[in-house]
């Protein structure tokens, strides 16, 4: 081989630049007689057969990592909903859950309900056909394991298991995770879905963000994928930014697939100003020793520096009602007799990604959450895991330890930043398992493969 | 935990694996280039161009590649500042399974594009350029980044501007040496020509960091590592 270094001809000898004219000079030769089949014969195929290994390797190198990224960019656009059943409820999950799904034309679904699937002790059949199927089961027993099966036209549909909220402070475990959206592609969420599917949870809260684009195939990505712990494991979802209403068509119709498909939200008033034009999405429900309330406050991002205080007014008025504000105060005021009240929204107080500290939320709700003595709000919205807290100037004993969880999917932060309340930054895979109990929540937070990252204990007081 | 701002090795590492398979790319592309001159060379009479085109064309060639090496030269910043920090404790290590790899590939990747586009050929003007953009670039990222409150903002807005000196100030610096054939003059005394690194970074060393850039990046997108494997 004439040149054995890399960089030799290619980047910095001038032969490389003489040579490529040699090359012209014979093109327009044959060009210009116009006779190309003399081009090919004589030059070009007796060159691929002296140099076929070398071309080989060029096209070995070159050609498949366009067809890997293609293929892993858009292979989950073409997935079809399986027959996926999730659980969630309302206010009281000691005594009521609602199984949700989604079928491919209306129809109507008869469930089966029990202590066993073999001796079920319930019927309940849908009154009429629909595609978007919420089955409320109400006048459950709490802390008590429930066995379902979903028949549609008398053929098997899907069955799964459920266990109600105790009324005492018996021990428990959930999960935390965030942003599965795919983007680039589909990411890690199938390996942290698997997981989490080996723990016993409770349920596993989603912080937001289960879509990118807010497409219908999205949504069956997210389900089918998650699909192997959900016929166990009931969901609390958190409404992210990307889960928005969206004129998909652009036929001027917003499509809401979030509302279809969680339909628990205790807001009763829209149209409060120009902006709120549904319903937002906040409800609460106690589970052992711990208060859960779940937030519409989905992007807050400070960056639109045309606005007031850099936030747009769409995404301020659609948070910031006074009817969420009042609800909030309420709630966490009813809530002060259990040893621990957990917020989850999907906007981050203050973070070391994008935005760092949010100055909106640290005038307007930190202060509520301070007072009302919150213990921990979790977040998503940025792409990484990130422990921290923020003093309380009111309940000085009790600093208010945050979480970012979004490291659920496969989109992780381009870069962070350190801020001073930050104490643990993490952008690889992962997900937080919480352990509660009457005095202590213990936040471990794993890798896919096992790993224990973090271990964080809060004690009551 | 060092508290500044520092790129994810796990997002840098996809560029990292980009920059060397077009590395690896153009290694291959050249000697196939080679081979087909010297084939032309002893099968067909030559028929020469008029000079004037034959300098267009060279001049052409000579602004594409200068370019072109800006783009890696820069990366070569960005990859190896990226691994650098993280190796230092940009972050705290306790996703080492996952970042440490990666800060090792992107180190590695970084410093071959800043050792042959900067320092192949060693002369005056690629030193400016090489200081001058590294200097910006670290004041830019690790001094005045940290300091704003929303990060976002000055990523758009500043970084750019960081990396569109740091392209042209190799690229325009190069140019002009050209124009002024004053190409020999500094570079004929190579004060700094790296022998070692043409025994460093040649085929095979290329070939083999291709090879687990490329594999560490798609296990990446799956949430796994190299490391992952060679532990368990």
């Amino acid at each position: 081989m004439k040149f054995n270094f890399f960089f030799k001809s290619f980047f910095y000898s001038n032969k490389i630049d003489e040579n490529i004219f040699n090359e012209i000079d014979i093109l327009n030769k044959y060009t210009i007689a116009g006779d190309f089949r003399i081009l090919i014969d004589k030059i070009l195929i007796k060159f691929i057969i002296k140099n076929y290994k070398l071309l080989l390797l060029f096209i070995l190198v070159s050609i498949p990592i366009p067809i890997f990224l293609e293929y892993i960019l858009n292979n989950y656009k073409n997935v079809k909903l399986g027959n996926v059943v999730w659980t969630s409820w309302y206010d009281n999950p000691s005594n009521e859950v609602f199984l949700g799904f989604q079928t491919g034309k209306p129809e109507i679904a008869t469930i089966y309900y029990g202590l066993s699937l073999e001796n079920p002790i319930e019927t309940k059949i849908e009154p009429e056909s629909m595609i978007y199927h919420i089955l409320n089961i109400s006048n459950l027993i709490p802390d008590t394991k429930y066995y379902y099966k979903i028949e549609i036209n008398n053929k098997f549909y899907a069955q799964g298991e459920f266990r109600t909220a105790p009324v005492d402070f018996t021990p428990f475990m959930f999960c935390l995770t965030s942003d599965t959206q795919p983007k680039l592609g589909e990411g890690w969420h199938s390996l942290v879905a698997r997981k989490i599917s080996e723990f016993n949870n409770s349920f596993v809260a989603m912080i937001g963000d289960f879509v990118e684009d807010g497409y219908e195939f999205e949504w069956f990505n997210f389900f089918n994928r998650a699909s192997i712990y959900l016929k166990n494991t009931p969901l609390v979802p958190v409404r992210g930014n990307h889960d928005r209403p969206r004129d998909l068509n652009n036929d001027g119709i917003e499509e809401y697939f979030f509302e279809k498909y969680f339909p628990q939200s205790d807001d009763q008033i829209i149209n409060t100003n120009i902006y709120d034009k549904y319903k937002q999405f906040y409800f609460s429900f106690n589970w052992s020793s711990v208060h859960f309330q779940i937030l519409h406050f989905p992007e807050i991002d400070i960056d639109d520096l045309n606005d007031p205080n850099g936030v747009s007014l769409r995404d301020y008025y659609q948070s910031f009602t006074y009817d969420q504000i009042e609800w909030i105060k309420e709630d966490l005021r009813k809530a002060q007799s259990l040893p621990f009240r957990v917020t989850m929204f999907h906007c981050p107080i203050m973070s070391a990604g994008f935005y760092g500290p949010n100055s909106v939320l640290i005038n307007e709700l930190l202060p509520i959450l301070l007072e009302y003595n919150v213990t921990v709000t979790i977040h998503g919205h940025s792409h990484h895991f990130e422990r921290g807290y923020i003093e309380n100037y009111i309940h000085k004993e009790n600093p208010l330890n945050y979480f970012l969880v979004g490291t659920g999917g496969g989109l992780v932060d381009i870069g962070l930043r350190p801020i001073p309340e930050t104490k643990i930054i993490i952008a690889s895979p992962c997900f937080t398992e919480v352990f509660a109990n009457a005095t202590t929540l213990n936040f471990i937070t794993y890798s896919p493969d096992g790993t224990i990252l973090d271990n964080y204990i809060i004690n009551k007081n | 935990m060092i508290k500044t701002f520092s790129f994810n090795p796990l997002i840098i590492l996809l560029i990292s694996s980009i920059i060397q398979t077009l590395i690896f790319i153009s290694f291959i592309f050249t000697r196939i280039m080679n081979n087909w001159n010297d084939f032309i060379n002893s099968n067909v009479d030559q028929i020469k161009l008029n000079s004037k085109i034959k300098y267009n064309q060279k001049i052409i060639v000579k602004l594409l590649k200068n370019f072109y090496f800006s783009i890696f030269g820069t990366s070569g910043i960005i990859l190896s500042d990226t691994g650098f920090f993280w190796l230092i404790g940009g972050w705290n290590y306790l996703d080492w399974k996952y970042q440490f790899i990666n800060s090792v590939i992107c180190l590695i990747i970084g410093i071959e594009c800043i050792l042959f586009v900067y320092f192949y050929d060693f002369d005056y003007l690629k030193l400016t350029a090489f200081l001058s953009s590294l200097i910006l670039y670290e004041i830019a990222i690790h001094i005045l980044l940290p300091k704003y409150i929303i990060m976002e903002i000055f990523l758009k807005l500043a970084f750019p501007i960081v990396l569109i000196y740091s392209i042209f100030s190799y690229f325009i610096l190069t140019s002009i040496k050209y124009f002024y054939k004053r190409k020999n003059i500094l570079s004929e005394k190579k004060l700094l020509r790296f022998l070692l690194v043409q025994k460093i970074f040649n085929f095979k060393i290329c070939f083999i960091i291709w090879i687990f850039s490329v594999i560490q990046t798609i296990l990446c997108y799956f949430g796994s590592s190299l490391l992952n494997f060679f532990l368990i």
